[in-house]
């Protein structure tokens, strides 16, 4: 019997084949002692791999951490500062216990403001970047429509180009073209009046000619 | 927790990782980055408490990663998905955390199996049975340093592979090894993991004959 590889027994485990890959498998499974145990075990181990969780504790941005420690220390300082110096002018007032008094208090109101404060700066960091996808959107939007605008009044200027062109082609066409007729007309001319001089002077030379040969009675 | 509004829109408006990324490395849009932040500070904060065993250093190898990433933005590929980058950027810190680690505490480590045998002897222990959030919390503490055995190699497969679900393709790239390294890797990981955590199941066992055992007892006196 030919035993599918660790490899396909992998992929087979964490859903990673086909259907008929899988079905192949499975059918293998079910006949084959020795693959259904090597199975088994790999099957109760990764059951057990679930007992670990990590909880992940998440929102704590490196950016802000660092400020929010700071600020937070600060305000505890000068809050303690400001409760003790005040207190300890008065003769019966024991530090120990002013401390002791104010602390939780000053604690819950410096937790309650700054979970606000944390609050406030994701909000305003979530819509800022929706107003920054917004932004950007509307700029893509006038980038192209100018895009677009610059590109067909390129367009509109080409072809009044290729017109303009055109049309004085034409007219120098027109221009050449009615010299040469005027010059073909005016040699057609010159050429009539030469025929019909020459017609003439062939007549009068012709006629003397005929008047002498003509009997003179 | 209030409910996002416009969460939806919200959604859709969202750049990749990839986009955001390109920002981070052309503009260093702090907005960008935080967003990168946001999403990935989860997995990779339980990707390094897995691989350090310890979540507290999770956390801070989770903020060195991201340091890391804001320093080496000019070395990302645009051409490459993001994630990739980002778990080998981690990985590669684990690498180095554990690398100090056994420099500084080499015999203590040699002792790792001891105390694990030493943990399973208290929890074995007769006494009175343990509630049952205990039990789980045990077992997760079983499982801790039982993962903390395997070598790095066969460590990263398996947490990448069974706790961050990502696929064997995804992992072969994130180690830049072949598909089927990564199965082999992942086949050996499990069968070791089994090997170690077979102790925990007859411990297990033995519980459970003890509880039901325990009522006849009681009825005998």
């Amino acid at each position: 019997m030919n035993h599918p590889t660790r490899e396909e027994w992998m992929s087979y485990l964490y859903d990673e084949l086909t259907a008929e890959e899988h079905s192949s498998l499975a059918a293998h499974l079910a006949v084959c002692p020795d693959c259904k145990a090597r199975v088994g075990d790999w099957r109760a181990a990764r059951k057990n791999l679930d007992a670990w969780q990590v909880p992940a504790r998440e929102g704590r941005l490196p950016l802000h951490r660092p400020l929010i420690r700071w600020a937070a220390a600060a305000a505890l300082m000068l809050g303690i500062g400001f409760g003790a110096g005040r207190f300890a002018t008065s003769a019966t007032a024991n530090a120990g216990k002013i401390r002791a008094a104010i602390e939780p208090e000053i604690r819950q109101q410096l937790r309650q403001e700054f979970v606000q404060l944390l609050r406030d700066e994701l909000d305003k960091a979530a819509s800022a970047t929706l107003a920054a996808s917004g932004e950007q959107a509307k700029h893509w939007i006038e980038d192209y429509a100018q895009a677009l605008d610059t590109k067909r009044t390129g367009d509109n200027q080409a072809i009044r180009a290729a017109l303009n062109n055109l049309e004085s082609q034409r007219l120098a066409d027109f221009v050449s073209l009615k010299k040469d007729v005027d010059t073909v007309a005016w040699w057609t001319d010159a050429g009539l009046r030469r025929a019909r001089q020459e017609l003439v002077q062939l007549a009068d030379s012709t006629q003397p000619a005929n008047y002498s040969n003509s009997p003179q009675k | 927790m209030r409910t996002a509004p416009f969460a939806s829109l919200r959604s859709l408006l969202a750049i990749s990782d990839e986009q955001a990324m390109w920002r981070v490395q052309t503009q260093d849009d702090e907005r960008a980055f935080a967003q990168l932040v946001r999403r990935w500070e989860g997995p990779i904060q339980r990707l390094a408490a897995r691989m350090t065993g310890d979540a507290h250093r999770g956390e801070d190898l989770a903020q060195e990663t991201f340091a890391r990433v804001f320093a080496k933005r000019k070395d990302y590929q645009p051409s490459g998905k993001f994630s990739t980058w980002l778990w080998r950027i981690a990985l590669n810190l684990c690498y180095d955390e554990l690398r100090r680690r056994q420099r500084r505490e080499e015999s203590s480590l040699d002792g790792m199996g001891g105390e694990a045998i030493a943990a399973l002897e208290a929890f074995v222990a007769p006494g009175s049975p343990p509630d049952k959030s205990l039990v789980e919390q045990e077992r997760g503490e079983l499982v801790r340093r039982a993962l903390l055995q395997l070598s790095e190699s066969y460590r990263a497969v398996l947490v990448l592979r069974h706790y961050e679900n990502l696929k064997f393709r995804e992992i072969a790239g994130v180690l830049d090894v072949p598909e089927g390294t990564v199965k082999s890797r992942m086949a050996e990981a499990l069968t070791q993991m089994g090997r170690l955590l077979k102790p925990m199941l007859a411990v297990e066992a033995n519980r459970d004959l003890n509880r039901e055992s325990q009522p006849k007892e009681s009825l005998m006196i």
